[in-house]
């Protein structure tokens, strides 16, 4: 269901991304994204070179571009709603303004709209190829090994764990609900949703219970234990650090440009 | 009716410290899964209004500690935004991260530590919460002005028609916290079984 | 000196229910005891006291010695306890981290813990799995592996709370089939009587908290009388003859 398209769907590729040690590509990646979202408004070049590079990662890890796109359409409410909303916004002058169909536009609010619109969708790219190219698991203990905090990385986790099961649970609960009927006006639709995620919430409280029952029937004593992967091949720090000083480089540039 | 445990830490903490994490991270999944839920039902009309990631995170507030609260109100939009793009990484995510954590800790610290009834500690925890955004936005507003939408650059406004906006969800998390804390406390005596029969 | 003894516990839950009222029962080591009885017996909070996760009153020894003088760790070593959905036990992003979980808990260095959860994958037939997320699996590839993460603590007694519920024919007969070749000591508690006839030597009745018989498996599940007076039926296999 929702958890398998979204965690894992397509790890088991063998592309160049997807064989990068996941500490390398996590460090790359939020190097990436941190030079992304610094980029000023006023540097809109800026952003259209780090969606050529995210696009040029993307072609490299070999994901189904369906995919890839299914992924980032979860943002096309935002983005419209922003885009709609952007002839609402006066101009500021007479030298702001411009015609855009038949209408007049704010030129720095829709400035700022690409660049708040434009990060966000590149920020879901990037972690979009993350995840896509890196199985969760090897994920999560990429982060414990550069320094998240054990109960961060055990409470990710148990959420990555068990989105599937809950997620199965709630759908169950919503097919069932539409088996009886169609739901209709607003009012009854949010009685539905709330009394629906009451009843989840309490049967997760239970199945929390249980859980940790098991984890106590298997010696745990107040500590999440792990199991270590080696050093990361010396090659591919070498790459990463590369990555991330071109982004930094890139960032400078485009900034004094 | 027990007999002494053995081995100086009692088993009960140690199921207690587990609970944490279990009831923390599966919470942290709801908070990600609840809002599709809501959104599944009713279009994108029941989402932006109700505030649905905030349910989850309150209820939990009110099972753990203020340190595993915050985590989860930090990590749940954290997780949603990377895995299902909302809320949007800019400007939405910091702000709801910084207020649903600050959220977590106060809901735990009042309910847990202070012994508030939840009928109490909730609406007390919304208000610390509208004031820690508006914090949050003050923060924003002054470190980066030319990045923000001119509706932004006044704090007090923006909090005033954020909270008009999110009324509706306000009054959801109201009535509803308090009920399923009730419902899950409650459960919390039947600890055994996976059904509803208590010790079958 | 039998491996498991239970004698005369009781409980009570914290919101009043009385769920154990009395409940004997004893285990050789190496024997199978199936443990039964109608819903709300008592069957999930009982097996919980055997590797002292609940605490009541009366006795409860494992080797001749009582729960309350083992130490922890040593105590779930020794008894492991499946649950009855495995969904509840596997909650490490991979099977063999879930596998591993308990020997490192046990403070096995990591290595070592490592191989003992292939070893327990191994046994079950699962090893293939070991870097799976857990809940990728299907329901008796999850049972096979929810039952090596207690294997690889390497239990004298295995405590099992419904393991083939759920599954299908197929999933039911290879679990029915990897039980059986076990050599741990085992006490199995299920609704299912057929698989508690082909697993266990011994079957226990319980019925309000309190076990009402204990004697050989095929005896005690032929008798139609005893079996209706607690709620339950004759296995079809054993009846009409």
């Amino acid at each position: 269901m929702l958890a398998h398209d979204l965690l894992d769907a397509w790890a088991h590729l063998r592309s160049p991304v997807h064989r990068l040690d996941a500490r390398v590509k996590l460090v790359c990646a939020c190097a990436l994204v941190i030079a992304l979202l610094a980029t000023p408004v006023a540097r809109p070049g800026l952003l259209a070179a780090w969606a050529a590079l995210l696009l040029a990662i993307a072609g490299a890890s070999q994901l189904p571009a369906r995919w890839i796109a299914g992924r980032l359409a979860l943002l096309a409410p935002f983005l419209l709603l922003g885009t709609i909303a952007l002839p609402l916004l006066p101009p500021a002058d007479a030298a702001d303004a411009r015609q855009v169909l038949g209408l007049i536009v704010s030129a720095q609010a829709a400035l700022l709209w690409l660049n708040v619109g434009g990060k966000c969708l590149l920020a879901l790219l990037a972690a979009t190829l993350l995840t896509g190219t890196t199985a969760s698991a090897e994920l999560l203990r990429a982060a414990g090994a550069l320094g998240l905090p054990r109960t961060l990385t055990a409470l990710t986790g148990f959420a990555l764990t068990y989105l599937g099961v809950l997620g199965a649970e709630g759908g169950r609960m919503i097919v069932a609900r539409r088996a009886r009927g169609r739901v209709r006006g607003l009012g009854r639709n949010l009685r539905v949703a709330a009394s629906m995620a009451a009843t989840l919430m309490a049967r997760t409280v239970e199945r929390g219970e249980r859980v940790a029952l098991a984890m106590v029937a298997r010696g745990y004593r107040g500590r999440m234990p792990a199991l270590d992967a080696g050093p990361a091949p010396a090659g591919q720090i070498v790459l990463g650090a590369a990555f991330v000083a071109a982004c930094a480089a890139l960032l400078w540039a485009g900034v004094r440009a | 009716m027990s007999a002494e445990p053995a081995d100086g830490r009692t088993i009960a903490q140690e199921v207690a410290w587990a609970r944490e994490l279990s009831l923390g991270g599966l919470f942290i999944a709801l908070g990600i899964i609840i809002p599709i839920g809501f959104h599944a039902l009713g279009g994108g009309r029941l989402g932006p209004v109700f505030l649905p990631m905030y349910l989850p995170v309150l209820v939990c507030a009110m099972l753990v500690s203020p340190g595993t609260a915050a985590a989860v109100g930090l990590l749940t939009p954290v997780l949603s935004s990377a895995l299902t793009g909302m809320p949007p990484v800019l400007p939405a995510l910091p702000l709801m991260a910084a207020e649903l954590a600050a959220m977590g800790a106060v809901a735990s610290v009042l309910h847990r530590r202070l012994g508030l009834p939840a009928l109490l500690a909730t609406p007390l925890t919304l208000v610390v919460g509208r004031a820690v955004l508006g914090l949050a936005v003050a923060l924003a507003v002054n470190l980066l002005p030319a990045e923000l939408p001119p509706p932004m650059r006044s704090p007090a406004l923006y909090l005033i028609g954020a909270t008009v906006t999110a009324l509706p969800g306000l009054a959801l998390q109201m009535l509803a916290v308090p009920a399923v804390a009730a419902l899950a406390e409650r459960d919390r005596a039947g600890v055994a079984s996976g059904n509803s029969d208590a010790g079958t | 000196m039998s491996l498991l003894e239970v004698a005369d516990l009781f409980f009570t839950w914290p919101d009043g229910t009385e769920a154990l009222r009395g409940a004997s029962l004893t285990l050789a080591a190496g024997g199978s005891l199936g443990l039964i009885g109608r819903n709300g017996a008592g069957k999930s909070t009982l097996l919980l006291h055997l590797n002292g996760i609940l605490h009541g009153s009366g006795a409860v020894r494992v080797r001749g010695r009582a729960v309350e003088d083992w130490p922890a760790d040593e105590l779930r070593a020794t008894v492991g306890l499946v649950f009855e959905d495995p969904a509840d036990q596997l909650f490490m992003p991979t099977v063999l981290e879930d596998v591993a979980f308990g020997p490192l808990n046990l403070g096995l260095p990591a290595e070592e813990a490592r191989a003992r959860a292939l070893g327990a994958l191994r046994s079950v037939g699962a090893e293939e799995l070991a870097p799976r997320p857990p809940h990728h699996l299907s329901a008796g590839q999850m049972r096979r592996v929810a039952l090596a993460t207690v294997l690889a603590m390497e239990p004298e007694l295995l405590v099992i709370d419904e393991p083939v519920l759920a599954l299908d024919p197929e999933g039911r007969e290879a679990i029915i089939a990897l039980l059986a070749g076990l050599p741990q000591a085992k006490l199995i508690a299920s609704h299912d009587l057929e698989m508690v006839l082909a697993l266990c030597g011994e079957v226990a009745i319980l019925d309000a908290g309190r076990v009402h018989a204990q004697g050989p498996a095929r005896a005690l599940l032929a008798d139609e009388a005893l079996l209706r007076a607690h709620g339950l039926r004759v296995p079809v296999s054993l009846r009409g003859g």
